[in-house]
This record gives C-alpha cells, structure tokens and sequence, in this order.
C-alpha cells in the first residue's frame, strides 16, 4: 500500500506541476483523472447535515481531510486501496474517498451531460465539458 | 509536461563554511561583547514598545436611557466597522473577479443600502457582525429572497430571508454558538421566522455554516456568490457550482439536483453557471464577490 501511496502522490506532482497556478487563462483538462459523483439521493445531496468526509490515506484511520463536493476527480484507471479511491481535493491536494460513496457521473437534470476534471484559471481543481 | 527538478535542496547540518568554525580567542571575546551589546539594546527596544490594553478596549460609556430612534449598536472589538460604505466611506466592494474567485474583502454594497432602510435593517447588521458575518453578505441574502421587504405566506420557506424551518434551526444554533447574547433579540418558536430580526439571526448563522462548510471542501474565504450555491443548493452542491467552469450547465455542475427541482430554482434548462452567476450578481451588485464572513 506504502508504494501504491508514493505512486500517487508522484503522479499528483507531476499532474499538477503541468499546470502553473496561475499561467492559464482558460480551465485546461487534467489528464489521468476523470469525474465521479457522490453516492447520494437528490434530497440527501441538499441536506446541509450530510458531509461525506475525505481523508489524507486510504484508511477510515486516516485524519479527515475536508468534505467532498458532489462532483470530485478520480484518478483513473480507478484502482482502489483498501476500499478507498485517490481523488484531487479543489486545492490541488491528492485525498482518498471511500468507493461506496461514488458513482459513475451521470446528471439528473441533463442524462446527456459529460463531464471532465480541469484546472480552472484561478488555480483549483474543478470540472468542465468535455472539448 | 515539465521536468521535475533535477536538485532538490536540503539544509544539510554542519555546512558552515570551514573559515567559519576556525574561530579565535579575540573572535570569541568580540562576539561576546557584542552580544552584550545588543542586549543592552534590545532593552533599550523593549522599553518602547506602546502601551497595550491587558483588559481589551476601553470600557465604553453604556446609555442608561434610550433616545427614540437611535439604533442599537454593538462594537465587537476586531471585527469590521458595520457601517463602512453606509456613509460611502467604506470599502467598494470590488474585490474578486469572478464567481470562483474567493473573498477577501468586506465592505458596503447596494445590497447592504437596501436592508439598512428597513426598520430592522441596522440591528440586522450589528447582529451579523456579531456572529462573524460580512453584513453585506446577509443584505445580498434578504435582497434575492424578498428584496428586504415582507412577502406573503409560503409553503414552507418564509420570512424576509425565505428559510425552511429545519435551516432556520440550524442557523439559529449556529449564531447563539457564535454570541449567546443575541437570544435577548429572538422570538421564540415558530413566529420567529416571520419577525426579520430573528430570522435575520438566522440567516447569518447559516451563512457562517456555509462559509464553514465550504471552507472544510476547500473554497477557502468564499464569496457571497459562491454561498449563494449553498444557500440554494445544499452543502455538496455548493461545492460543485464554486468549483463548476463557467461554461458548464447547472444540470452538468449539479448532476443529483434534477431539472424539477432546478427549475424551482429559477434555473432553466441549458442555463449555464456563468448565466446564473451574472443573474444573481445583477441583483446583489457589488456584494457578489465580497466575503462571507468579515
């Protein structure tokens, strides 16, 4: 698991080293990272109690981190450790999310709707449409 | 992509230069004396530190009688002047860039103008300073909800600031938490919701709840714009639309909010977050991108 960490972390760095904080103007898509949803009813995902937490290893050992937004970046291929998938936090930062609390993107409002992780102009990892 | 650096730099022990550990006895003795020396001064510097009050402030002169028409007014020490911009001497409110920019400045707006003519509009702002809140930011709220004016019954969402039962609670919780003294001002049970003063109270509260919220997902300082999603949308929603591209649609950047419940929302089908960001910042004007909290 310690080498699969490295692994990651290695990859994040390189991942976001591709893109300076504040050179771009437009939001430029992250490679090697798709989007996934949080595991949620519509009513659950607008109830201000429901926080699903993110944490710095794959472990419910781990100290959280923050909360996850409905949307987050996963890292793909998905490949899960000890039931917990890498994901990038809004601030750059690599977290890992338990498995059980995603599924595959797909929008209620708009089936059709695709989507892809990017890194916006002012420097935090967000999400767009696919170009 | 971008080549990793091929050096990483490390302070590595005992690096002093070789000339640098060949001391003497005169470099010793000079050194000495000079460190007396510049204790002797650091004296002399402390001895001009300014004067600081141990107790905090000085006691302010408290009115024993009300005079008619003055309103209440709280200082808390280290927060922002209230009242800045009301006498157009404030900030300007022009901090961020867009809608995911994040705060950093607090200060007066129309919004603000608008709820300070109320009745209840300067307590409101006192009470917002007293939780933490920018002032301006609960002004923008009553602005979108009901223009700061009384509107009919509701469903279930009611009051100047349009808050569901279960989120007046929580705000409610979340303000007394941040200053006790503010249950003097509230009216109890559920006809709180419909007195502004109370549901103001509120109101702030389930700003500083989002500003918290929003914070623990990594929108550091949000802006007024960005918990206006949170406001609307729920806690993980909020999340997704500050860290939505402009060009996205509502649908995309919310994708378990379906279209029904959207369109409750004012949102139309295609609407994208840049269209909703300019339509509630048209409204609330320059306090869109100011801070949530001061």
């Amino acid at each position: 698991m310690k080498k699969s960490l490295t692994r990651a972390g290695v990859v994040t760095v390189l991942v976001l080293s591709h893109f300076p904080a504040y050179a771009a103007t437009t939001p430029r898509q992250i490679p090697g990272y798709g989007c996934m949803m949080l595991n949620l009813t519509e009513q659950q995902s607008m109830d201000p109690s429901v926080h699903i937490p993110v944490r710095s290893a794959p472990s419910e050992s781990a100290p959280p981190i923050g909360w996850a937004g409905a949307v987050v970046a996963v890292r793909e291929p998905v490949a899960p450790v000890n039931g917990f998938v890498a994901m990038l936090f809004p601030t750059g930062q690599q977290v890992w999310i338990p498995k059980s609390d995603l599924r595959p993107y797909h929008s209620l409002g708009d089936p059709g709707a695709r989507c892809v992780p990017v890194m916006l102009p002012n420097g935090r990892v967000g999400f767009d449409s696919p170009r | 992509m971008q080549p990793l650096p091929a050096i990483l730099h490390r302070a590595a022990p005992n690096s002093l230069p070789q000339q640098a550990r060949s001391s003497t006895a005169t470099g010793i003795a000079l050194a000495v004396g000079a460190a007396a020396l510049s204790l002797r001064m650091a004296t002399a510097a402390f001895g001009q530190v300014p004067a600081t009050l141990s107790g905090g402030p000085p006691v302010q002169v408290v009115p024993y009688v009300t005079e008619p028409g003055v309103p209440s007014i709280t200082i808390t020490p280290g927060t922002a002047n209230p009242f800045s911009g009301a006498d157009g001497s404030g900030g300007d409110g022009s901090g961020g860039t867009n809608g995911g920019s994040t705060g950093g400045n607090v200060g007066g707006s129309d919004a603000l103008s608008t709820m300070m003519g109320t009745s209840w509009g300067n307590t409101a702002v006192s009470n917002a300073t007293a939780v933490g809140v920018n002032p301006s930011a609960l002004a923008a709220t009553c602005v979108l909800e009901s223009g700061c004016s009384s509107p009919g019954g509701g469903s279930g969402a009611q009051g100047v600031f349009q808050m569901y039962p279960a989120a007046f609670q929580e705000g409610l919780q979340t303000a007394l938490a941040a200053d006790p003294s503010l249950a003097s001002q509230i009216v109890q049970g559920s006809a709180g919701m419909n007195d502004p003063t109370t549901e103001a109270i509120a109101a702030s509260g389930y700003l500083m709840q989002a500003a918290q919220s929003l914070a623990n997902a990594g929108i550091s300082d949000p802006t007024v714009l960005q918990a206006r999603g949170y406001y609307n949308f729920g806690p993980t929603n909020g999340v997704a639309l500050a860290s939505a591209s402009p060009d996205e649609t509502m649908a995309q950047a919310m994708p378990n909010v379906s279209q029904s419940t959207l369109s409750a929302n004012g949102v139309t089908p295609g609407e994208t977050v840049g269209q909703w960001q300019a339509g509630v910042s048209a409204k609330i004007g320059n306090a869109a991108n100011q801070s949530v909290l001061s």
